[in-house]
């Protein structure tokens, strides 16, 4: 499959095949609060709607996920990104881009999309408030020839958010 | 003992990891931390932990508990990391190859730092046995039961082994009575299906019965008419009593020809109807070869001719067997349909000693089995020394049949005299008429009331009325935009005529005047056109469309009736009486009609013909027909198979260099209700031929 968003991409190894059905069944089961998974025939692309939560500054507001799976997940990450528009959020760029480490350096294979929507999740519902990264710019500009964010050599520094 | 007594104590602490899985966790972190401390002290630990593995499975912990964090599957040779966590074998050690840190805890870790669980390994499979135990089909489950069976009492087995005998009976009883079932569905059709069957053939032999009854009958009063002939004739010659001496070997030379007329026909069981029909006709013949005799007194020289006839007659018969079988009972079971209708028939049958079906098939039988070829009694060159091409498209009789025009691609209309063509023995004859066109011909129609008329289409879509005493061009119509195929003469009215062209019109015109009486648009190429010989209404249209569309020119906007079944262009359309139509087309096939119930009557094959117009000429009986081979086919109207044809062989210097193959027979016409007729082909030969025994 190619896609022009974004790199060609492998066909799932076996292994990552088991490992989605089972997740996209336990998903069904119990799915995330404040997540709905868009059915599709791709198991390699799921695209979730976020709703954000009750109290917070994205209260009511709903944004979607695009998740991206690599032949070898999931000793490798996926790649996440928020579809168009994308939330107003200091770790968020305008292209969907987001900044959060365990999408990263920090995967782990015991992790999984549900537990990366509630990080995602719980991001947004720490924002302090609306507004892009101080970079955005210059990192939109960068990536505009469709460069996956896991290229990036990303800086995590505030713990805070 | 000392060492009895702490397992002991062991024990009761099993009560207290219940309430909190975290409890357990803690438990085995604290393990870890004691093994990695005291060496010593480990070995004392791990003995002291596997009394817990009962204690564990007796918990019934949760699915995902035993599921690996990386592949969320059953734990496949369970392997613990330091920090206690434990995943499949494969899956840590493939994620180590990439990072150095615990899926769960991030802990720093390698893979000298895994440990196998063997005890975790047996756990897991146990309840992976049992978990696919509890899935399993009942069968499965009354299977296993059976072969680790040391449960169940003879008596259970006994009253299971009831059951499923009962089970089975049953089940094979419903299939059985199914497959009865189907097959009683079969056997009621196929007897009603055979019932018909036998009904129809019982209905035939009835038929053939009465008739070989009816044909006995008429054959013994044809004997008695005879013999009373016989006698009357004896009774003469028997006053000058010297002439007694001459009747009596005639009268014994016909004594002995009766048992030798006898004996074969009980000999032929298989054609018993049809030689008990040549013997009528014999006997017929034989009657009149008595009267001859009377008279020539000339026994000898006959007997072989009559003989000689009678088989040549039988041997056609049997080549048309089937098709005279098929005819027959056609004839037959129409005829007793309509008997049933009116009883008025019975008397007529009574009287005449036959059926009305049976009487029309003597009739097809006596006509079909008088002729089987054609001899050539004329011939003559036609075409003139210059020109290569010389197709008669067209060759037609005058209304007394006393003359005949030819017409053709020689732009020539010539008018022969028949009867000189066929007395005089001349090779080369000279037309008594011949008048020359601007442009190639397609058809004449001589007029059917004033001798001197003859009608032309010409290729240039005009339509030509001639009179051939002065030669000159009495009305010429032009308004076909294109070649016009046909022409025709009303018999009923002669002032009108009706011709058909490529332009797909129709049109109708009176000799009195120049412009058309008629128009009709067919969207369609017109081939041929004919009017009813008796009515000047109706006319039929052969077409490119493979229709046959007759109209009431009363009402030209639609026509009564649109005969289809051929399957290419309709090249001839012919009328045998005012009742049945025949037509020719490019399928290679002729086709009967009856225009008066508008239904196909037949078809027939034999001759080949797929593009040109190879002629078509009807009368009473016999159609006769070209064909691309070359050769003269003549149809009898009852029978779908051809009754005789002839070959033009073309054996002239001049046409060596061409091709024999490509030449095909043009036009043909029949002299009125005779068997002679006049052919026509493409090298512009014309023959005279008769139908001859």
């Amino acid at each position: 499959m190619t896609s022009s968003s974004s790199p060609s991409r492998k066909a799932l190894s076996k292994i990552a095949c088991n490992r989605l059905q089972k997740e996209l069944a336990e998903w069904q089961l119990s799915p995330p609060a404040g997540f709905k998974h868009k059915v599709s025939d791709n198991l390699q692309r799921w695209v979730i709607e976020v709703t954000g939560a009750a109290g917070t500054l994205y209260a009511g507001e709903t944004y979607q996920l695009q998740v991206d799976f690599p032949e070898h997940y999931p000793m490798e990450a996926p790649q996440v990104i928020f579809l168009n528009p994308a939330p107003m959020h200091p770790h968020i760029y305008s292209n969907g881009h987001i900044c959060l480490d365990i999408l990263y350096d920090s995967w782990s294979p015991a992790m999984t999309v549900s537990s990366v929507c509630i990080s995602i999740l719980s991001m947004l519902s720490s924002s302090p408030a609306k507004q892009r990264p101080v970079d955005n710019d210059r990192y939109v500009r960068n990536c505009r020839n469709g460069r996956s964010p896991k290229e990036t050599r990303w800086w995590f520094h505030d713990d805070t958010v | 003992m000392g060492d009895s007594s702490v397992a002991g104590a062991l024990v009761p602490s099993v009560p207290k990891p219940e309430p909190a899985p975290s409890g357990d966790t803690s438990a085995a972190a604290a393990a870890t931390t004691a093994a990695l401390a005291m060496p010593e002290e480990a070995g004392m630990r791990a003995a002291s932990a596997s009394p817990q593995g009962p204690a564990e499975e007796g918990e019934g912990p949760a699915d995902r508990d035993l599921l690996c964090p990386i592949c969320m599957a059953v734990i496949k040779d369970a392997f613990l990391t330091a920090c206690g966590h434990s995943f499949c074998y494969m899956c840590i050690v493939t994620h180590l190859s990439n990072k150095s840190d615990c899926p769960c805890c991030g802990h720093y870790l390698t893979k000298a730092q895994l440990y196998p669980n063997f005890l975790l390994d047996k756990v897991l499979k146990k309840i992976s046995a049992q978990q696919i135990a509890k899935t399993a089909s009942p069968i499965d489950q009354f299977r296993c039961a059976l072969q680790q069976g040391n449960e169940m009492g003879v008596k259970e087995l006994d009253s299971l082994m009831t059951l499923i005998a009962e089970k089975k009976r049953q089940m094979e009883q419903q299939e059985s009575e199914t497959n009865m079932q189907i097959l009683l569905v079969f056997l009621h059709c196929l007897r009603k299906q055979k019932l018909e069957e036998l009904n129809e053939i019982q209905t035939d032999l009835q038929y053939i019965k009465e008739d070989i009854s009816s044909v006995e009958r008429h054959r013994a009063e044809l004997y008695r008419t005879k013999e009373r002939y016989s006698m009357k004739l004896r009774m003469l010659l028997d006053e000058p009593t010297a002439q007694k001496m001459w009747p009596s070997p005639i009268d014994k030379a016909s004594c002995r020809f009766l048992p030798n007329s006898r004996t074969p026909l009980s000999g032929s069981c298989p054609g018993t109807l049809q030689n008990k029909k040549l013997d009528l006709k014999a006997q017929v013949s034989h009657q009149g070869f008595q009267r001859r005799d009377a008279l020539t007194s000339s026994d000898p020289p006959n007997s072989p001719i009559q003989s000689g006839n009678v088989i040549a007659r039988k041997r056609r018969v049997q080549a048309q067997f089937n098709e005279l079988q098929e005819y027959y009972l056609q004839r037959r079971r129409t005829g007793a349909q309509a008997r049933r209708q009116e009883e008025r028939d019975i008397v007529a049958m009574n009287r005449e000693g036959y059926h009305a079906g049976l009487q029309d098939f003597q009739s097809v039988l006596t006509t079909f089995t008088r002729y089987s070829r054609l001899r050539v009694i004329a011939e003559l060159r036609h075409g003139d020394l210059f020109h290569s091409a010389n197709i008669v498209s067209s060759i037609e009789f005058d209304r007394d049949d006393e003359l005949f025009a030819t017409a053709g691609v020689s732009k020539r209309i010539k008018v022969f005299e028949f009867s000189t063509v066929v007395n005089e023995p001349s090779d080369v004859h000279c037309p008594v008429v011949e008048m020359a066109t601007r442009s190639k011909l397609s058809c004449l129609s001589w007029n059917k009331y004033s001798k001197n008329i003859i009608a032309s289409s010409d290729y240039e879509g005009i339509v030509t009325v001639w009179d051939v005493q002065t030669r000159q061009s009495v009305m010429e119509y032009e308004e076909h935009e294109k070649r016009a195929w046909s022409v025709d003469f009303s018999r009923t009215d002669s002032s009108m005529l009706v011709s058909g062209s490529d332009d797909c019109k129709v049109k109708v015109w009176c000799t009195n005047q120049e412009a058309s009486v008629i128009n009709i648009d067919m969207k369609a190429n017109i081939c041929s056109v004919k009017y009813n010989p008796g009515s000047s209404f109706y006319v039929a249209v052969g077409s490119a469309d493979h229709h046959i569309h007759y109209f009431d020119l009363r009402n030209p906007s639609s026509p009564v009736h649109i005969f289809g079944g051929h399957k290419k262009a309709v090249s001839y359309v012919k009328f045998l009486s005012n009742n049945e139509l025949a037509s020719a087309s490019t399928d290679s096939t002729l086709r009967l009609w009856d225009v008066k119930d508008n239904c196909p009557v037949r078809t027939f094959r034999g001759h080949k013909n797929e593009k040109n117009f190879v002629g078509l000429s009807v009368n009473n009986e016999y159609i006769a027909c070209g064909s691309e081979t070359n050769e003269v086919f003549v149809y009898h109207k009852a029978i779908s198979k051809p009754a005789a044809s002839h070959r033009f062989v073309s054996s002239d210097l001049d046409d060596a260099d061409d091709d024999p193959g490509s030449y095909f027979i043009s036009a043909v016409c029949w002299k009125s209700d005779s068997p002679t007729m006049l052919t026509a082909n493409s090298q512009g030969t014309i023959k005279v031929l008769v139908l001859a025994p």
